[in-house]
């Protein structure tokens, strides 16, 4: 490439040229400027939970999984293909910029399922990326780029919705518009305000949808519910992008926590988007595991949207960590330890089910009146607890259990030992 | 609030167009691909003297240390895992700057960190109008990094020389004093990638100065200590000369060379602030442009970075087992060489064994190379050669060839 002239005057200069003094006289720090960024909501009630002297103290805001004993849960299906692929003494060579190809087909058949990969698996465009924000981010970035580039991309999410999921907008200068979702008074469903909402956009909107277990109400659409969805979307001519992240972990029901990307296929929606984590399901937090799909019209275009992914990855990691991949590949392709994934996976769902029974039988207890039974009949690992912000502070301030502001409880934090007293911790907050 | 403008779900991909292949990945597929004696001299990746993958010993043996911990699997901070962070931007300063003036976090790897980093400088520059320069040639990724980040104004710098296969120091101090004050200025820390030529320590010396006069932005890219020359300490010569010149270093390092964990991306971005009263404030920016990408890095590769970096005799393995590796590159640079006077090709070839590290810049036009790649020789067409992937009996080879076509084919 040709060098960039500079304006400013070329500065002669000869061979043996003296040292410049270094002397900085009222030179100061280029980073001076900077202001400090917002801090993260949910990472600083982690620190004020760190901080709580209270022995009785409850952190039910952490989104991880946790065991009856509250203590991080490694699957024994993760611990045994790991041990394999130690012992197999595996290379650590450069995964492909897409990722690792072998994780890729395992993660494309989890998603889509054999029957539609059979039929249309040559037109989806897949690849590796860090865990669900990645495949959100790159999937955005997608977007943005085939909406001409020049004007602003528009994405509609649910409200309310992962807090993330406008940040990563923001990032890409992707624009957010939120659809009707979930009524706060009912705590349920607004399913009429969000069809109705969905109806009058004009084609090639691009609307998110939370798979399963939605984050952060547990509220999710019924299969009825979801066929109604899918309606709009086709006679919209709508594109879905859907946020994938806790398949299997929300139900124990692999097939079943995936009914909306069936649906989609069973209705022949020409293209959508699926950002899938392995964080939850594999329980691979860490190792941020995940891909995105995106099902494109014909094999050409699945070559040129592939290509566009994997020069957008090679500009800003070159290529993902592949030792979660490999982990998640070993139990999916080998029989026995997929069995064992499977029924850990209703280990875990099963868990958080009863938890969410026993809160609710325990709030009844305590002589509560109020209508829990949405907290009972949510899914996967959060619920909106209808609390009010001020409540939420009484619960820290007065009982030491922690809820983020919107009232957002993660389940995973309760246990035999302590659903007690955060029953009637709320309770006493809520009379 | 913008209305899009509508689109048919059927016409949402067709404006897409494809992206040129990466012409490294391409060409190490056909080397990949070919058939008989070959060398496959294309992806930057050490290779044992059979010519194989070489995941280090040392590693192998913290990976087992680590599954034996029965460790979680937990979200490490957005930042990244601190024993690694620490521990790793120790082994570039050493005792050279006081930490609490160093702001760092884990990124994915080096390309992670030069990302990051690129994406930093646009929060403190004007990513519009100030030049960032790139050595000329570079690294081609760092184009496409520095591009995606936001950065509009690319610029090089005269560095290497074609007529010496040597550094161009006085074009390249011309550019330095010529590049407007305040410029951003990219700067390989050793073993140059994809030449294989570095300042000397005097020359390392004079370009601080000119960095300071010139109040430049300094932005070390390194991917190959202790790779380089053996030893950690030698490799880190530029970037603890110029922390303690006072200069403002952003760094970005990775560990996949030089601890054979490429694949799992471990790496950091640090910088060097002078008043480390806005340490807070910068640190809080990098979490931010973390949260938004990836949400925190991946664990693995840094737990293992930390194991062998803190644990004394899995240092010391590491560290004679690296020395081993950059042993191994220079014997076969000595291998080529001899093997070319052997041949009497025709030229100068002390480059070859002056070079540092995994790369050569052999010297060769774009059709001698492009006759080298009809050989089964798999070098780019500019003549960058991984010198980390040749076995003696390919280092023969690749003297044999690079004879043949010196004598066959015309230089320009």
């Amino acid at each position: 490439m040709l060098r960039h002239v500079c304006s400013s005057a070329v500065v002669a200069c000869s061979a043996g040229l003296a040292p410049i003094s270094c002397r900085r006289v009222g030179s100061t720090s280029y980073f001076s400027a900077v202001p400090r960024a917002p801090p993260d909501a949910i990472m600083g009630i982690a620190a004020d939970f760190a901080k709580d002297m209270c022995p009785n103290k409850v952190n039910l805001c952490v989104g991880v999984y946790r065991d009856e004993q509250n203590k991080p849960f490694v699957l024994e299906s993760v611990r045994k293909a790991m041990s394999h692929i130690v012992e197999r003494d595996t290379q650590m060579d450069y995964a492909p910029i897409a990722g690792l190809p072998s994780f890729v087909n395992s993660v494309q058949r989890l998603c889509f399922g054999k029957p539609m990969l059979d039929v249309q698996g040559d037109r989806i465009a897949s690849a590796q990326t860090l865990s669900g924000t990645g495949a959100l981010h790159l999937g955005v970035q997608l977007l943005q780029r085939s909406s001409g580039g020049s004007g602003t991309a528009t994405l509609h999410i649910p409200s309310p919705s992962y807090p993330n999921h406008l940040n990563i907008l923001q990032h890409v200068n992707v624009e957010a518009s939120y659809y009707p979702y979930y009524n706060l008074s009912t705590h349920r469903l607004n399913i009429d305000a969000m069809l109705n909402y969905l109806r009058q956009l004009p084609a090639g909107s691009v609307i998110l949808l939370h798979a399963c277990a939605h984050n952060p109400t547990g509220c999710d659409p019924t299969p009825e519910e979801w066929q109604q969805i899918v309606d709009v979307i086709c006679r919209s001519d709508l594109i879905p992008f859907v946020d994938m992240a806790y398949q299997g972990f929300a139900t124990g029901d692999i097939e079943r926590d995936a009914y909306v990307l069936r649906a989609l296929n069973q209705q022949e929606v020409p293209t959508y988007l699926v950002a899938q984590s392995l964080a939850k399901s594999f329980g691979l937090y860490g190792h941020r595991t995940g891909a995105l799909h995106i099902r494109c019209t014909t094999q050409k275009e699945k070559v040129n949207v592939l290509s566009q992914l994997q020069s957008t990855i090679r500009a800003t990691y070159s290529n993902p960590p592949i030792f979660g991949a490999r982990i998640a590949d070993e139990i999916l392709r080998t029989p026995q330890l997929r069995e064992l994934w499977k029924s850990e996976l209703n280990q875990m769902s099963s868990r958080l089910q009863d938890v969410r029974h026993r809160l609710v039988a325990q709030l009844r207890a305590c002589g509560s009146t109020r209508d829990w039974e949405y907290l009972e009949k949510g899914v996967g690992m959060m619920s909106l607890t209808g609390l009010t912000e001020d409540q939420v502070m009484a619960l820290q301030q007065k009982y030491s259990v922690y809820l983020t502001r919107n009232g957002r409880i993660a389940f995973s934090g309760l246990s035999s030992e302590n659903v007690a007293y955060v029953a009637q911790s709320i309770h006493d907050v809520s009379r | 609030m913008s209305t899009q403008a509508a689109m048919t779900t059927t016409e949402r991909w067709q404006k897409i167009q494809g992206q040129a292949p990466d012409v490294i990945f391409d060409l190490a597929k056909r080397a990949a691909a070919a058939k008989g004696p070959k060398a496959n001299l294309v992806i930057g990746a050490y290779r044992d003297e059979q010519g194989r993958p070489y995941p280090l010993r040392v590693v192998r043996k913290a990976e087992r240390l680590l599954l034996d911990m029965n460790l979680d699997y937990e979200y490490l901070p957005i930042s990244g895992y601190q024993p690694f962070i620490d521990e790793a931007v120790k082994m570039i300063y050493g005792d050279t700057v006081a930490l609490e003036n160093l702001v760092a976090v884990q990124t994915l790897s080096g390309t992670g960190a030069v990302s990051l980093g690129a994406k930093l400088l646009t929060r403190v520059f004007d990513a519009e109008k100030t030049p960032i320069y790139l050595s000329d040639p570079t690294w081609p990724n760092h184009y496409g990094i520095v591009k995606a980040a936001g950065w509009k104004n690319i610029c090089t710098y005269a560095y290497y020389d074609p007529k010496t296969v040597s550094l161009d120091f006085e074009g390249m101090k011309k550019d330095i004093l010529a590049a407007p004050d305040g410029s951003v200025f990219i700067l390989h820390q050793c073993a140059h990638n994809p030449t294989g030529v570095d300042p000397s320590q005097e020359q390392w010396d004079e370009i601080a100065s000119l960095m300071l006069a010139k109040r430049h932005q300094v932005f070390f890219d390194s991917a190959y200590q202790g790779y380089a020359s053996g030893s950690l300490d030698t490799d880190a010569y530029a970037a603890r000369l110029f922390a303690r010149r006072g200069i403002e270093v952003l760094l970005a390092q990775s560990f996949s060379k030089n601890m054979g964990l490429y694949s799992e991306r471990a790496g950091t971005l640090s910088l060097l602030l002078k008043y480390k009263t806005k340490r807070a404030d910068v640190k809080s920016v990098m979490d931010s442009l973390i949260r938004e990408e990836y949400t925190c890095p991946p664990a693995h590769g840094a737990r293992l970075a930390h194991l062998i970096l803190s644990n004394n005799e899995l240092r010391k393995e590491w560290e004679a087992e690296l020395s081993a590796m950059a042993e191994r590159i220079r014997t076969m640079r000595r291998t080529v060489y001899d093997e070319l006077l052997r041949l009497q090709t025709p030229g100068s070839w002390e480059h070859v064994i002056n070079q540092i590290g995994m790369f050569s810049f052999l010297g060769l036009s774009k059709a001698q190379c492009e006759y080298c790649q009809n050989h089964n020789i798999f070098i780019t067409l500019s003549g960058r050669a991984n010198m980390a992937g040749l076995t003696h009996e390919t280092a023969l080879m690749l003297a044999q060839t690079i004879n043949d076509a010196v004598r066959n084919v015309d230089r320009e």
